[in-house]
């Protein structure tokens, strides 16, 4: 948790303030339009079971409002935690593409988590149609997210998030890699962290204060070193 | 009265006092079993254990009974490495080791006031002084008693004088080295870490010549080339009490070079582990770097703590190299009108290679490209201002990473040169420096602390750029030629993910 705190100030203080900032501003969007922005037309609660209505719920979320809402939240939450791969791709690119290498990283990692979850939509939707309630689905959810914590993929999903790859400097092969190294960072976020993310889209109440609280355990388990669950009991 | 470590050269005779109680006391603790404290293989797996590797050494008995694994947690395997903390835990471990090593003495007969000696294989006024001591040699006690001193597996009887040259060591006036990604660490202690095993980036003393011994007296399958075992080999204690000798050399060699003074660093580590070390009764004592900072007040001082740079600064002596290049440049009478396009950033990527490459026992060579941009930046900062003493200032400074370098295997130390794009096939290029791979398999292990990523190894490449004189106008190419030196099996399967290089501002 210490690390977690010093990775925080030194990116609120330091040259990479900017991550911080961003992060912050997704935050403050959030506040300000909670369900609306983050799950529109999930958030209510007289969705049954049957095929009409799980077609009627994609149907109504499947808006770019809906993708807007998930990458609000997705910066809101997942920016803090790429600071070091966003370091290094700074640092292995050469100055003049420096901006263009962190925009194809961060196009590559937000990419593979709005892919992710539009998935994990239609999972909460399944879930809650066949739980009977919101609240059921969220305890089914928890219940997922903290045995997901004990598994061995967790954990090497998790040291993935820290794999330091070789970044060619020239040519197509840069601009390539750039955005495979996104991808490949994005995909081991969510290995390790989409059931965690399922808590706050599972709720009808305290998406907020859900999200934090996924967002916290996130910032967590991302500065452990080694690299560990932030909640996993000694095995 | 704090007890003088001194040279082990300087006392005499292979057998002189010192070193005699020396190997009485290791023959005295050896035999100790493992869970004793004061034993000399418990000490040793206070630096690193791994029961496999002991006990296929035979430092380790079939069944034999290990301390409880909350002992062991508590005490072994905390060895600080590619860390800030690696000099003031392993001056702390030192003590350790030495107040323990006394009390045997004395209770063999031996002096209240024997003190650790040290090897200077940076002495460039002994010839000799790269050598392995002779009594860590020699087949026997002078009773002709077997002696403990000579282990099996060691492999080098001799250090390289490139490895041990300290020109580029302890001339920087920064403790504290930057993480992989905040540009070229050049930091005399290492990177702000946590407990660490092992990391990424090391400081430069480290680096050289600590790893660099580790591996030339090892040799392949060494006792010191691998961290697991390497304080089971004597001359690993006479080895760090140098490494400990030359921090005190850095302090007194200039005023501006200091310890760091973050909580964080004094302290010590706080989280996942802390550092525990006890005193010769096994009582623990504190032992952070703030506990240690002081030599005197845990009882010794060292015999020579003079600079062998005589007082020269780091820049000072660059900037005397580069003298006749400014005279020629002031008598060329060369404008130095050619802009600046912009202000170029204080680090940047000057080139990079473009595929992994395999270390192994013949040489291997991979070709960087360079980018034009920084390449005429590097070019431009050798003006008259940069290179003239009296200004401030030097030209910008030249570093080459070998980064995720992995492998199975710790023993083998690589030289690596760098060819300019007008060298003939066949010249022998200019020697950057040399690596060492201590540490390696641990840092290769995806469930280890480094999750893989394995050791990056940073070269400062600035005075080979020096004398290279890269012309921006023809130079789109530098060859890098890493050649195996010692230590390395041709099974041994090391990669080099990719191999960077970088400029700083000199200004």
């Amino acid at each position: 948790m210490r690390r977690a705190f010093a990775a925080l100030r030194e990116m609120t203080l330091g040259p990479s303030w900017s991550i911080a900032a961003l992060s912050a501003l997704a935050w403050s969007l959030v506040g300000l339009f909670d369900s609306a922005l983050l799950m529109p037309g999930l958030c209510s609660s007289h969705w049954t079971a049957g095929t009409g209505s799980l077609a009627v719920a994609i149907w109504t979320n499947a808006t770019a409002a809906q993708g807007l809402s998930w990458l609000v939240m997705l910066l809101a939450m997942m920016t803090p935690l790429i600071w070091l791969p966003l370091a290094h791709v700074w640092r292995h690119s050469l100055y003049a593409r420096r901006g263009r290498a962190v925009a194809l990283f961060v196009a590559g990692y937000f990419g593979v988590w709005l892919i992710a979850m539009a998935g994990l939509t239609l999972l909460v939707i399944a879930l809650r149609i066949a739980a009977g309630s919101a609240s059921a689905a969220f305890a089914v959810a928890a219940c997922s997210a903290a045995l997901w914590q004990l598994t061995p993929i967790k954990l090497a999903s998790l040291r993935r998030c820290h794999a330091a790859e070789p970044l060619p400097a020239f040519g197509l092969a840069a601009e390539f890699a750039s955005l495979r190294f996104g991808a490949a960072i994005g995909g081991a976020c969510v290995v390790s962290c989409w059931l965690l993310m399922l808590l706050p889209l599972t709720s009808d109440v305290a998406h907020i204060a859900l999200m934090a609280a996924v967002a916290a355990i996130m910032l967590v388990e991302r500065y452990a070193w080694p690299p560990k669950p932030a909640f996993r009991p000694a095995l | 009265m704090a007890r003088t470590r001194r040279e082990i050269r300087s006392l005499g005779d292979t057998w002189n006092p010192t070193t005699l109680w020396y190997a009485k006391a290791v023959a005295a603790m050896l035999p100790r079993p493992i869970a004793q404290k004061q034993s000399w293989r418990y000490l040793a797996a206070m630096h690193n254990f791994n029961q496999q590797l002991w006990a296929g050494l035979q430092y380790l008995a079939p069944g034999e009974a290990l301390p409880p694994s909350s002992e062991q947690n508590k005490y072994w395997r905390q060895c600080q490495h590619q860390s800030w903390y690696f000099l003031p835990w392993h001056r702390a471990y030192l003590h350790t080791f030495e107040d323990i090593v006394l009390g045997v003495i004395q209770s063999l007969g031996g002096p209240a006031d024997w003190a650790l000696p040290y090897w200077n294989y940076s002495n460039t006024n002994d010839p000799n002084a790269i050598n392995v001591p002779d009594a860590f040699l020699a087949q026997t006690l002078p009773d002709g008693s077997s002696n403990p001193l000579n282990v099996a597996a060691r492999f080098g009887t001799s250090v390289d004088p490139d490895d041990v040259e300290l020109t580029d060591r302890i001339a920087d006036n920064d403790f504290i080295g930057t993480d992989p990604d905040q540009g070229p660490s050049i930091g005399v202690g290492g990177p702000r870490t946590r407990f660490s095993l092992g990391g990424q980036q090391e400081g430069l003393i480290e680096a050289k010549p600590h790893d660099l011994v580790h591996g030339d007296v090892g040799g392949q399958g060494g006792l010191m080339s691998d961290p697991r075992t390497a304080a089971l080999d004597p001359i690993f204690w006479l080895h760090h009490a140098n490494i400990d000798r030359l921090w005190e050399v850095w302090l007194a060699r200039d005023a501006q070079n200091k310890n760091p003074t973050e909580p964080n660093w004094l302290n010590g580590p706080t989280v996942t582990r802390s550092f525990a070390l006890f005193g010769p009764d096994g009582n623990d004592r504190p032992s952070n770097p703030r506990d240690v900072l002081s030599t005197s007040a845990l009882g010794y001082v060292y015999d020579d703590i003079s600079d062998p740079l005589g007082g020269a600064s780091r820049r000072s002596m660059r900037l005397a190299a580069l003298r006749p290049r400014l005279q020629r440049l002031q008598a060329d009478a060369v404008t130095e009108s050619r802009p600046m396009d912009g202000q170029p950033p204080k680090t940047e990527l000057l080139g990079s290679n473009d595929t992994e490459i395999a270390l192994g026992a013949s040489p291997v060579r991979s070709r960087i490209r360079l980018a034009a941009r920084p390449l005429s930046t590097l070019s431009r900062s050798f003006n008259r201002t940069l290179m003239d003493e009296r200004t401030p200032g030097e030209p910008d400074r030249v570093f080459l990473h070998l980064e995720k370098i992995r492998g199975t295997q710790d023993s083998g130390v690589f030289d690596v040169y760098l060819h300019g794009p007008q060298d003939a096939p066949g010249t022998p290029g200019v020697k950057a420096g040399s690596i060492g791979l201590f540490g390696l398999t641990q840092a290769s292990s995806a469930e280890g602390d480094h999750a893989g990523n394995g050791l990056n190894k940073t070269i400062e490449i600035t005075k080979a750029i020096d004398a290279m004189r890269l012309d921006p106008a023809q130079a789109e190419n530098l060859d890098v030629e890493i050649v195996p030196r010692s230590g390395v099996g041709s099974g041994a399967d090391i990669k080099v993910g990719q191999i960077t290089v970088h400029r700083m501002s000199g200004q």
